[in-house]
């Protein structure tokens, strides 16, 4: 009897223990399945701390159907990382530019979190930056590609995002003339 | 061509360049060449591509995008991006007219010098600011 008891109060124990999970299991597009911290997921991600908070969140894995495994991972690296990192006020305040101060200026990490991803990676991170709302990581991600177009010519700049120009010849010199004192370089 | 907002102190009249207005009086142009053009396929939906160009601290990287395809210019000549962008960059202040002295020539005519005094050391926004009014004037 008293073994009994003692199996039944495990038991009890695990699924309190199940309940309380200190961390949240994410299931990418194609079937992968990430852990995060759920107080840095319900942190960073206004998506995801509405999922906790109205018990939507699957123990087998939250679907996450609109982000791909190598986003997702860098969304989990980033919320882990953020978890680690003690913000220095100090930094952000000596760091915010004029132009800028609007926006808060990434810190070094984050920085050096965006300088090591691909194009690709660093496209698909701010698009699931913007669908888990995450201000900051989508501050981040925004930053690197406005960075990313400082200075560049039209051509460059079609090169950074992909895209073709589709404005006909004429379009092109009219646009050279009325604003020719922005294009210095070509 | 481009505007100089000024507003006086005393005898010191600061004025600022809004570079931005360059895009601004090009506006009709722009939203006609919207309408006429398809719409290309963008690389990100709007929004991001709108919280992306805000960044763009000079507004010659601004122009340098909205030359690049058509939705771009679609988005900087949207409704809403550029009283949002001036906003987040307000136009810089590039320097002081200072009246230095007024000379009488004969009653109730009267001629006032005026310096240019820069707030920064030359560069290439004051250079064609200074143009610019140079071709006002």
């Amino acid at each position: 009897m008293e073994v009994d008891k003692g199996k039944g109060e495990a038991e009890e124990t695990r699924k309190v223990a199940e309940a309380d999970r200190d961390t949240v299991t994410l299931k990418s597009s194609d079937g992968k399945l990430f852990e995060v911290s759920k107080e840095a997921a319900a942190r960073l991600s206004t998506v995801l701390a509405g999922m906790i908070a109205g018990g939507s969140i699957d123990d087998n894995g939250t679907d996450l159907k609109q982000i791909g495994s190598e986003a997702l991972e860098n969304v989990v690296d980033y919320c882990n990382k953020h978890a680690n990192s003690i913000p220095s006020a100090a930094l952000i305040s000596s760091s915010i530019s004029f132009n800028t101060a609007p926006f808060k200026e990434p810190e070094e990490w984050e920085r050096k979190f965006v300088d090591r991803l691909s194009h690709d990676a660093l496209f698909d991170l701010v698009e699931a930056a913007n669908f888990l709302g995450m201000e900051r990581l989508l501050d981040v991600t925004c930053h690197k590609i406005s960075e990313m177009m400082k200075g560049k010519s039209p051509d460059q700049i079609r090169e950074v995002f992909n895209i073709k120009n589709d404005y006909t010849k004429e379009e092109l010199e009219e646009i050279r003339q009325e604003l020719a004192w922005a294009f210095y370089d070509d | 061509m481009l505007r100089a907002a000024g507003c006086k102190s005393n005898n010191v009249n600061f004025t600022s360049f809004a570079m931005s207005d360059h895009a601004m009086a090009s506006a009709t142009a722009a939203r006609s060449r919207i309408a006429a053009a398809p719409a290309a396929q963008a690389a990100l939906p709007d929004e991001l591509l709108e919280d992306i160009f805000l960044r763009l601290g000079d507004p010659g990287d601004l122009v340098r995008a909205y030359a690049s395809c058509s939705s771009f210019c679609r988005i900087i000549f949207g409704p809403h991006f550029l009283d949002h962008y001036q906003c987040l960059h307000p136009p810089l202040v590039v320097g002081f007219l200072v009246y230095a002295c007024t000379i009488h020539l004969a009653p109730g005519e009267s001629l006032r010098t005026i310096r240019f005094h820069p707030a920064e050391p030359p560069h290439r926004s004051l250079f064609s600011g200074v143009l610019a009014m140079m071709d006002d004037g």
